[in-house]
C-alpha cells in the first residue's frame, strides 16, 4: 500500500513517536496488534520507538518492524523482580507516605482522575530515582494496605455490604504483590519522546503519564475495547476474595481515570465506549472517534453467491460470540428454507476448545447436523464471507468487529446483534437485532435469504458505507491529523498523499 | 395454601408479590417485579459486585444495550446497574480469596521420609571408604549433586508456577541432562587430578547423578517411582547392613547402580514433554523458558546445596582423615538426621497450613506476625523433639560399641538437622543467600577450629553449627514476619 517516499516532510528531525503497548504488538497477534502494525505501516513518515508492557517473558517478535520502528522495549510486567535493598531512612519514610497517599486516593469512594494523577506523579518521581519494586516488596508497602482500609474498609460506600468480610493479612498481600506488577512501568527510564500513543488505557497509560512529566509530550489513548470493562470483566472468574477485587479493580479505575483525564486526545474505536470513557474521567471534548477501518482492495466485493442459501459465521468460536444463540436461531431458519446452510469458519481458543463441544451437541440435539458445518480457522476471510449470501454475527460483547466491516465491504448483506458497536457499523446498511433473540435473528436471515433483490441491494450499501467511513485510509489519516494538531505540525500535507488518493479511487472503482 | 397478593406501582415497576406454601411449611416470596426478576438472573453478578460499574460491565457482557435497559425503566445500562447494586444484598462479598491448599496426607509425608532416608541404604557400601580421596570423591559427587538438584528444583518449580507442566518438564529434562553431564565431567576431571580410584569416582558420579534424578522425580509429584527405583539398591543395603546379604559384594553393588539408573531412566521418561500451548504461556522454546536471568536466579541454590552437602559431609572427611574415627561410625550417627526427614516434610506441611490460615484469619499486621512466628517456633520445638528422641534411641543402641565422641557427633548432626530445618523455610521464602551465608560461615569456622585441634573436631562442630542455629532462628523470625513472603 503506502510505500515510504524517503523524504523528510517537515525539513527538520523526524518526530519520535511512542507507540505504548499493554501484552500486544510486536510481541503478541491479536487484533489491536493489527492495528498498531497498520498505525505504524501507515506512517513511514514517522519515527516510531514502541514501549511493549509483556507477560513475564520477553518471547520472539510477532511481527516483521517496519523500517520506520526505531526501537523496541519489552517491559516484562511479570518476570521475577530484580531483588533490592530493603529502604532505610529518609527514603523509606519518603515512600511510606507517598505509597500511602496513591492507596488513599485510589481506594477512595469517588476517585478523581486529576487528583490520582497528581499523587501518582509523587510515586512516579520516587521510582524514577529509588527502587521502586524493593519498596512494594517491603513490609511497609503491605502495612500501608492495612492501614488504608482499616480507615477505609472495601464496600464501605456500598449500602449493601455489610455481609462483606473484613479483609485479611492474605488479602493485603495478594494486592501488595499484584501493586508491585502493575506499576512496574513507573519505574521505566522515560525515554526522550516528542508524542506518545496509548493502544489501549490501563497500564500502557503509566508510560504515557511518565513521558508527559518528564518530557511534556502530548498523548494520545486509542481503545477499541474499554480497558476497566475488560478488567472488571476478567476479574470476574478470578480466584481472589472479594476485598483483593474490589481493590485492584479501584487501583485500575484510578489509573484509568488518571490517564484519561491527563489525555489530550482519547480516541475510541466506536461511540458506544465513549459512554464508559466520559463515566471514566475523560473530558468529552478531547474524544475523537476513529473507527477501524478495512482495506477495500483486499476485500473487494465477491458478486457470485453459492448455489444453495448459506450463513456464513467467521470469528472464534466462542461464548462471547453467542454461537448457540446462531444455531438456535439456525434452527428456525431450517423450518422455513429447508435447504439451507449454516458455515460456521474460526476455532476455539485453546481454553474455550469445549465450547466448541458444547456448540456440536446443541447442533446434534437440534438434529440439524446435515445444515451446520464447522469449518475450521479460514484460509482466507473474503472467500469465508463470499461462501454465503448472508454474513452473520451473534455476539454479545463486541468492540467494533472487524468481521462485520470486512464482511461490509466484500459487498454481503449482514444480521447481527446489537452489541458494542455494531449498529454503528452496520447503520442501515443490515439488519442488527437484539442479543440472545434467536427469532428475531432468524426472522432476518429469512428475509435476506428469500430476497435476493433486498439481499444484493443492502450489499451495495455496505460496500459503500465502508468506502465512505471505513476504509483503513479514514482511519489512519485521522490519526496522522491528529498527531500533527498535538505536535503543533500543519497537518493538511501529511494527511493525504497523492498516492493514496490513487489507491483511494483504486478502491472506490474496485 | 396459596396466598396471592398483588401491589401495583409505577407502570413500568408493576409489583406481584406470590406467596406460595413450600411443602416444608416455609413461605417464600418471589416478586415479578421485572427489576427483581432481572436480579435474580443476574444474580451472582450483583451480589458479588465491588460497585455498580461491574454490573454494567457484567450486564453488557451478557447483551444489555442501553435501548434494552428501556424495558426495566432506565435511561442506558449504568444508571440499572446503580438500581441492581442498591436492590441486592453483596452476599458474595463475604468470598475470602487465598488458595486453600489440600492437606498433605501421612502416607505422602511417610513416603518422602522413606526416599530422604533410603539413598542412605543404598549407599551403605560406599559409606565405609576410609580412603582420603575415596571420602572427597564421595563428597565432591554428593555436594554437586545436591547443589545441582536444588537449583533444578528451584527452575522446575518456578516454571510449573509460571508456564506449566510441559515447560516445567522441558526445563528439568534440560537441566537433567546438563547436570549429569557436568558431574561426569567434573568428577573425572578431579579423579585424573587426584589420582581416586575407580570405583570410588564411580560411585560418586552414582551419587551426583541420583541427587538430580530424584530432584526432578519430587518435583513432577512422581514419589512413588522414585520409590520403586530405590526399592532393590536399599533392599540390598538393608541385608548388607544385617549381615544377611545373600549376594556378594558384587551383587549389592549391582543392584545400587541398578536404583540409580532406575532413577535415571524414570527422570527421562516423565520429562517427556507434552506439547507446550499457548493457553498456559507466551513461552514455547527453551532459550525463552530458561533465560539468563532465571539462571542467575539459580546460581544461590547451587552454592546453597553443596553447602549443606558440605556441612553433612565435612565432619566424617575431618574426623576420619584428621582424627582417625572410623567412617563407619561416623555416618552412623547422621541417622537422627536421616530419619528425622520425614519429620521435616511434617512439620513444613503444618506450618505451612497455620500461616495460610493466618493469612486468611488475621487482619492486622501485628496479628499475623504472631500467629506466624508462633507457628513456626511451634514447628522448630515439635521437630527437635522428634530428633531429641531419634538421637538419644542412636547414643543408646550403640553403647556397647566404644566409639570416642559418639554423643557429642550425635549432638552435632541433630543441631544440624535443627539447621537445616531453618534454612529450608528460609529458602521457601526467597532467603536463600541468607541461609547459605549461615551454613557458609559455619562450615568455615568449623574448618579453622579442625585445623587448629583435630581432637576436638565433635566439640567445634556442635559449637559452630549451635552458634548459627540461634543466627538462623532469630533471621527467620524475622523474615516470616511480612505475609508477603509467604504468597
Amino acid at each position: 500500500m503506502l510505500k515510504s517516499t524517503g523524504l523528510d516532510v517537515f525539513g527538520s528531525r523526524p518526530r519520535h513517536i511512542t507507540l505504548a503497548t499493554e501484552g500486544g504488538y510486536p510481541f503478541t497477534a491479536g487484533g489491536v496488534s493489527v492495528w498498531c502494525e497498520q498505525l505504524v505501516g501507515s506512517m513511514p513518515e514517522r519515527e516510531f520507538q514502541v514501549v511493549a508492557l509483556t507477560g513475564s517473558r520477553v518471547t520472539p517478535l510477532a511481527f516483521e518492524l517496519p523500517d520506520n520502528v526505531v526501537s523496541v522495549t519489552p517491559a516484562p510486567l511479570w518476570s521475577a523482580k530484580s531483588s533490592g535493598r530493603p529502604l532505610k531512612g529518609a527514603v523509606r519514610k519518603q515512600f511510606r507516605e507517598v505509597y500511602h497517599q496513591v492507596l488513599t486516593q485510589a481506594l477512595s469512594t469517588r476517585v478523581s482522575g486529576r487528583v490520582f494523577s497528581s499523587v501518582l506523579r509523587d510515586l512516579y518521581d520516587f521510582a524514577q530515582t529509588q527502587n521502586l519494586a524493593a519498596a512494594l516488596s517491603s513490609e511497609d508497602a503491605v502495612v500501608a494496605l492495612a492501614d488504608v482500609w482499616n480507615t477505609n474498609p472495601p464496600g464501605m460506600d456500598d449500602p449493601n455490604a455489610h455481609l462483606a468480610a473484613r479483609p485479611t493479612m492474605g488479602d493485603a498481600a495478594t494486592v501488595t504483590v499484584l501493586m508491585e506488577h502493575m506499576l512496574r512501568p513507573l519505574s521505566l527510564p522515560a525515554a526522550p519522546t516528542d508524542l506518545v500513543h496509548c493502544a489501549s488505557n490501563g497500564l500502557a497509560g503509566l508510560v504515557a503519564l511518565g513521558a508527559k512529566w518528564t518530557h511534556g509530550a502530548p498523548f494520545i489513548v486509542s481503545e477499541h475495547g474499554v480497558y476497566l470493562r475488560e478488567r472488571y470483566l476478567a476479574h470476574r472468574s478470578d480466584t481472589y476474595g472479594w476485598a483483593v477485587k474490589s481493590a485492584l479493580l479501584k487501583v485500575t479505575r484510578a489509573i484509568t481515570a488518571a490517564t484519561y483525564a491527563e489525555a489530550d486526545v482519547v480516541a475510541p474505536g466506536n461511540m458506544y465506549n465513549r459512554r464508559w470513557q466520559v463515566r471514566g474521567g475523560a473530558d468529552p471534548d478531547a474524544i475523537v472517534t476513529v473507527y477501524n477501518g478495512v482495506d477495500p482492495i483486499a476485500f473487494a466485493p465477491v458478486p457470485q453467491e453459492p448455489s444453495v442459501p448459506t450463513l456464513v459465521y467467521v470469528g472464534r468460536i466462542d461464548p462471547l460470540k453467542d454461537i448457540e444463540t446462531l444455531i438456535r436461531a439456525f434452527s428456525l431458519v431450517l423450518e422455513h428454507i429447508p435447504a439451507a446452510r449454516l458455515r460456521l469458519f474460526g476455532v476455539p481458543a485453546p481454553h474455550r476448545v469445549n465450547y466448541q463441544r458444547t456448540c456440536e451437541q446443541l447442533v446434534a440435539d437440534l438434529g440439524i447436523q446435515h445444515g451446520v458445518t464447522f469449518e475450521g480457522r479460514a484460509e482466507s476471510a473474503r472467500e469465508a464471507y463470499a461462501s454465503g449470501h448472508v454474513v452473520v454475527l451473534s455476539s454479545i460483547s463486541e468492540g467494533f468487529p472487524y468481521t462485520v466491516i470486512e464482511s461490509m465491504s466484500t459487498g454481503r448483506a449482514t444480521v447481527s446483534t446489537d452489541v458494542g458497536g455494531v449498529s454503528e457499523a452496520v447503520g442501515a446498511a443490515g439488519t442488527v437485532v437484539p442479543a440472545r433473540d434467536p427469532r428475531a435473528f432468524a426472522d432476518a436471515c429469512i428475509r435476506y435469504l428469500e430476497h435476493p433483490e433486498l439481499r444484493q441491494r443492502t450489499g451495495q450499501q455496505a460496500r459503500a458505507r465502508v468506502l465512505d467511513m471505513f476504509t483503513l485510509e479514514h482511519s489512519m489519516s485521522a490519526f496522522r491529523r491528529i498527531y500533527a494538531d498535538l505536535l503543533g505540525e500543519f497537518a493538511q500535507p501529511v494527511a493525504l498523499t497523492d498516492e493514496l488518493a490513487d489507491s483511494m479511487q483504486l478502491a472506490r472503482s474496485a | 395454601m396459596t396466598d396471592i397478593g398483588i401491589e401495583r406501582g409505577m407502570p413500568t415497576l408493576t409489583v406481584r408479590t406470590v406467596r406460595v406454601g413450600e411443602p416444608d411449611g416455609r413461605a417464600c416470596r418471589r416478586s415479578t417485579n421485572p427489576l427483581t426478576v432481572l436480579s435474580r438472573q443476574h444474580d451472582e453478578l450483583c451480589n458479588s459486585a465491588v460497585d455498580p460499574w461491574e454490573i454494567a460491565a457484567g450486564l453488557e457482557a451478557e447483551g444489555m444495550s442501553d435501548v434494552a435497559c428501556h424495558r426495566y425503566g432506565y435511561p442506558d445500562v449504568f444508571s440499572l446497574a446503580e438500581a441492581l447494586f442498591v436492590l441486592v444484598p453483596r452476599r458474595g462479598a463475604s468470598r475470602t480469596g487465598g488458595t486453600v491448599r489440600p492437606p498433605v496426607s501421612r502416607s505422602a509425608i511417610l513416603l518422602r521420609g522413606l526416599i530422604y532416608a533410603l539413598p542412605g541404604l543404598v549407599s551403605v557400601e560406599a559409606m565405609r571408604q576410609t580412603q582420603a580421596t575415596a571420602v572427597l570423591m564421595l563428597l565432591l559427587g554428593l555436594s554437586l549433586g545436591w547443589g545441582l538438584s536444588q537449583a533444578l528444583s528451584y527452575l522446575g518449580y518456578r516454571s510449573l508456577g509460571w508456564d506449566g507442566i510441559a515447560a516445567a518438564q522441558r526445563v528439568l529434562r534440560a537441566g537433567l541432562l546438563a547436570g549429569v553431564l557436568l558431574v561426569v565431567v567434573v568428577l573425572a576431571l578431579v579423579a585424573v587430578l587426584v589420582a581416586a580410584p575407580a570405583a570410588a569416582v564411580l560411585a560418586a558420579m552414582a551419587v551426583g547423578a541420583y541427587m538430580i534424578g530424584a530432584g526432578v522425580l519430587l518435583v513432577l509429584g512422581r514419589d512413588r517411582l522414585l520409590l520403586a527405583a530405590l526399592a532393590p539398591g536399599s533392599l540390598a543395603g538393608l541385608l548388607l547392613l544385617l549381615g544377611l546379604a545373600p549376594w556378594a559384594r558384587p551383587g549389592q553393588l549391582a543392584l545400587a547402580a541398578a536404583s540409580v539408573l532406575a532413577v535415571l531412566v524414570m527422570a527421562v521418561v516423565v520429562t517427556a514433554a507434552e506439547p507446550v500451548t499457548h493457553a498456559h504461556t507466551d513461552a514455547t522454546t527453551l532459550n525463552l523458558l530458561l533465560t539468563p536471568a532465571d539462571l542467575r536466579a539459580a546460581g544461590p541454590h547451587v552454592l546453597y546445596g553443596m553447602l549443606c552437602a558440605g556441612a553433612v559431609g565435612l565432619a566424617p572427611l575431618t574426623l576420619a582423615v584428621l582424627a582417625g574415627r572410623p567412617a563407619s561410625a561416623i555416618w552412623y550417627a547422621a541417622l537422627p538426621l536421616v530419619l528425622s526427614m520425614g519429620a521435616v516434610e511434617w512439620q513444613l506441611s503444618r506450618l505451612r497450613s497455620r500461616v495460610d490460615s493466618a493469612m486468611r484469619e488475621s487482619t492486622t499486621p501485628q496479628r499475623f506476625a504472631r500467629r506466624a512466628q508462633s507457628a513456626f517456633a511451634r514447628a522448630i520445638v515439635e521437630y527437635l523433639a522428634v530428633v531429641a528422641v531419634l538421637g538419644g534411641i542412636t547414643v543408646v543402641a550403640a553403647r556397647d560399641t566404644i566409639v570416642t565422641g559418639l554423643p557429642l557427633l550425635v549432638l552435632g548432626y541433630s543441631v544440624l538437622a535443627a539447621c537445616f530445618f531453618v534454612t529450608i523455610v528460609l529458602v521457601s521464602i526467597s532467603q536463600v543467600r541468607l541461609a547459605s551465608i549461615c551454613i557458609g560461615s559455619a562450615l568455615a569456622v568449623y574448618l579453622l577450629a579442625v585445623r587448629v585441634s583435630a581432637t576436638q573436631a565433635e566439640a567445634a562442630y556442635v559449637f559452630t553449627f549451635g552458634a548459627i542455629l540461634v543466627v538462623l532462628l532469630v533471621a527467620a523470625l524475622r523474615h516470616l514476619r511480612s505475609p508477603l513472603v509467604h504468597l
